[in-house]
């Protein structure tokens, strides 16, 4: 089997133009970064304007000493304690008025049960986890006066621990470059989307040609194996487009929130992902249109679908294990078996350096392997494409692959 | 040089235990006009699919003379309406058809127009810019055969071209395929309409269950076959004494038909034109009378049952 490579492009460009104008994709890659935009905008703006809202409160101090340590200090801006009072009328007539937002009851039985009465006019305005953080301390030291203890001595020994991760690397310390780990997790979950999205709009694709007959037509002008590399570069450009655009928009989202240079996301750390998802997403690609040759009726491939989508997803079952032993042996042969290797690498190198030699045997592998099911695909689609009224066999394939070309 | 545009030797193809096409040769001239007959399920599509390079023979060889050379299949110079019609009933007509023009080669602002000539010509312009799946059946047929045609091909391959046609765009195809023979390009249609293909064609290949039952220039063919069928109308009445005792004259005939004042005798054997009507006359007042050679329709299924074959003539139209 030899590529007409112009009539190989003509199909490309004819698929990409059919699948572009499609009301489906335009409302989908329209709809999600939408979708994308909105959320992340709403919450954005949820968040500021949360911790613009300020909450004026009363406190009524019972004990007649915790107010001593309601100082600015402790208290974050949001909070404004309006009034101090020992009278939980006089804090009720202010709720009244609509001077404060809520009231809160400090006393004995409280500060030691750890349970203070919160009243509020209306509970949708205020935050009781913000009024509760913006007590947490003055009630915490306030306890070990009373218990007698050096407060200030004690907050110091309780104040909670972090790690600053570093990495050496070259001899010196860098900080950890968490977009080294976030890349090859992305591009291994877009790999999946991918294979997800454009595989079943390839195989419902050839299902759809087989049904309209207009597949002979196609046949008696290029090869079998034209048709199927084709349909792989078309439908599969237009669906990496179309995750691009969701990417590109879910960046833009994103960079509102992270600085994404600092967390270590560039050109570089992407090359090795993306090969891995270009040839990982062509194997997949080559999988699901045989699959649409060898089917009858759409309905009955969306089972054998499911199977498909289980290979690239199959290496997520047991990420766990990677990540705790990812130069493992078995995650080594793993990588090189060809329906995997393109999770699996990508998932190692999330959590490791895959060493290089590894990198090339693994491309090396996955290359082959891509290969070798185009082939094996574009055997089964020629056979299958033609069988207008019946849905190929495991026995049928066999048969095919035995047969000489 | 050959005359042959197109060589087929001794190819066969299996399905599972089906042998579909059994050691089918024949060859096609230069600018004829060959129809491959046969029954459903005969083989014709399965042969058609092998020289277009859709499906692969099991064994044997298709050679093409093609552009002054011989080889394989080049699908740019060959045409093709499949017997399944199909096409992107959700693209536009003109789309559709420069895409396929564009995957035999044939592109750029000449594809266009030839394809706006041909729209024009089968009053179709107005639709050139409509989805496919907004045209009727019949203009879709008529797109479909454009699609075959539009590339300029030396030989064009219509597998079943009249099925689904009602007579008026019957009668269109077959002045089209005519023209095509009369540009220069070579016909070779499968059909399972004897009357249809007998009009159109030069020579034919009969196949029953994927054999090659009869072939030849249609003279050829109806030459050979010794039966002739004696047509006569005459004045008296004429009773079955009367009619037994003609049969009787004429050895080796039988009755085909009666029907009132007609008669139709099947005579078979070496015995002139003249002395059959000479004989009939002896024994009936005849008004008209013809001798002819059978339809093929009858000459096919005849020689399938004289082979030892089994067939439902009434697949045969």
């Amino acid at each position: 089997m030899q590529s007409n490579w112009p009539n190989v492009l003509r199909v490309a460009r004819w698929e990409f133009s059919k699948g572009a104008r499609s009301p489906m994709f335009l409302f989908m890659t329209i709809l999600v970064p939408a979708i994308i935009a909105i959320s992340g905008g709403a919450g954005f703006f949820a968040e500021r304007m949360q911790s613009e809202r300020a909450v004026d409160l009363a406190v009524v101090d019972e004990t007649g000493s915790f107010e001593d340590y309601l100082q600015p200090a402790f208290l974050p801006d949001a909070v404004r304690i309006q009034t101090l009072t020992r009278q939980e009328e006089e804090a009720r007539a202010l709720l009244d008025a609509g001077d404060i937002h809520a009231y809160v009851l400090v006393n004995d039985d409280g500060l030691r049960d750890g349970r203070l009465p919160l009243l509020a006019s209306d509970l949708r305005r205020i935050s009781p986890n913000q009024i509760r953080d913006a007590l947490r301390d003055p009630v915490s030291v306030y306890r070990l006066d009373q218990l007698g203890m050096d407060s200030e001595a004690v907050m110091q020994a309780v104040a909670p621990l972090s790690m600053q991760v570093q990495e050496i690397r070259d001899g010196e310390a860098a900080d950890l470059s968490i977009g080294g780990m976030l890349v090859p997790m992305a591009v291994a979950v877009v790999l999946i989307l991918s294979a997800l999205l454009s595989g079943q709009v390839l195989m419902y694709g050839v299902i759809r040609e087989k049904r309209n007959r207009v597949v002979e037509i196609l046949l008696s002008s290029v090869s079998s194996l034209d048709l199927l590399l084709g349909k792989i570069l078309g439908v599969g450009g237009l669906s990496l487009l179309q995750i691009g655009l969701w990417v590109a928009v879910g960046i833009a989202v994103g960079s509102r929130f992270l600085a994404l240079d600092e967390i270590g996301l560039n050109a570089a750390s992407l090359v090795p992902s993306l090969l891995f998802f270009f040839f990982g997403y062509f194997l997949l690609a080559s999988i699901f249109a045989a699959l649409g040759a060898a089917m009858k009726e759409a309905e009955e491939s969306s089972q054998a679908q499911g199977l498909v989508v289980l290979i690239p997803v199959a290496p997520l079952f047991v990420s766990g294990m990677v990540a705790a032993n990812p130069d493992a042996l078995w995650a080594v042969i793993a990588s090189h078996i060809p329906p995997f290797i393109p999770t699996m690498v990508l998932l190692r190198m999330a959590v490791m350096d895959v060493p290089l030699w590894e990198m090339a045997t693994t491309l090396t592998a996955l290359i082959l392997s891509i290969i070798a099911f185009v082939y094996v695909g574009a055997r089964i689609f020629e056979s299958g494409i033609l069988q207008y009224h019946r849905a190929l066999g495991l026995k049928d394939m066999g048969a095919v692959l035995r047969r000489r070309s | 040089m050959t005359h042959n545009i197109l060589d087929v030797s001794s190819v066969s193809r299996r399905f599972g235990s089906t042998k579909a096409v059994d050691n089918v040769s024949f060859s096609v001239r230069r600018g004829e006009i060959m129809g491959l007959l046969g029954p459903n399920g005969a083989g014709k599509t399965t042969a058609i699919r092998m020289i277009m390079g859709i499906l692969e023979p099991d064994q044997g060889t298709i050679r093409f003379q093609l552009n002054g050379s011989s080889g394989r299949v080049n699908k740019k110079r060959i045409g093709y309406l499949p017997e399944e019609r199909g096409l992107y009933y959700e693209a536009k007509v003109l789309d559709n058809l420069l895409y396929l023009a564009g995957l035999k080669g044939y592109t750029g602002p000449e594809a266009k127009k030839e394809a706006l000539a041909w729209l024009q010509r089968l009053d179709l312009t107005d639709w050139a810019h409509q989805k496919l799946e907004k045209l009727s059946k019949g203009m879709q047929q008529k797109v479909q055969f454009t699609a075959a045609l539009l590339h300029r091909p030396d030989l064009i391959m219509l597998d079943e071209p009249f099925s689904g046609l009602d007579p008026i765009n019957q009668n269109f195809f077959k002045e089209l395929i005519q023209e095509l023979q009369a540009q220069g390009v070579t016909v070779l249609l499968s059909a399972h309409q004897m009357s249809v293909v007998e009009e159109l064609c030069d020579s034919l290949v009969m196949i029953h269950q994927g054999r090659v039952v009869l072939s030849g220039t249609l003279q050829h063919i109806k030459d050979n076959y010794e039966e002739k069928l004696l047509d006569i109308r005459f004045g008296d009445s004429a009773d079955n004494g009367t009619v037994d005792r003609l049969l009787e004259a004429l050895p080796g005939s039988s009755l085909a038909h009666r029907q009132g004042q007609r008669l139709t005798l099947r005579c078979r054997g070496p015995v002139p034109a003249a002395e059959l009507v000479s004989t009939a006359s002896r024994f009936l007042n005849i008004q008209e009378c013809a001798v002819k050679k059978p339809p093929l329709h009858d000459i096919f299924v005849e020689t399938v049952k004289r082979q030892g074959g089994d067939i439902d003539a009434k697949q045969l139209a």
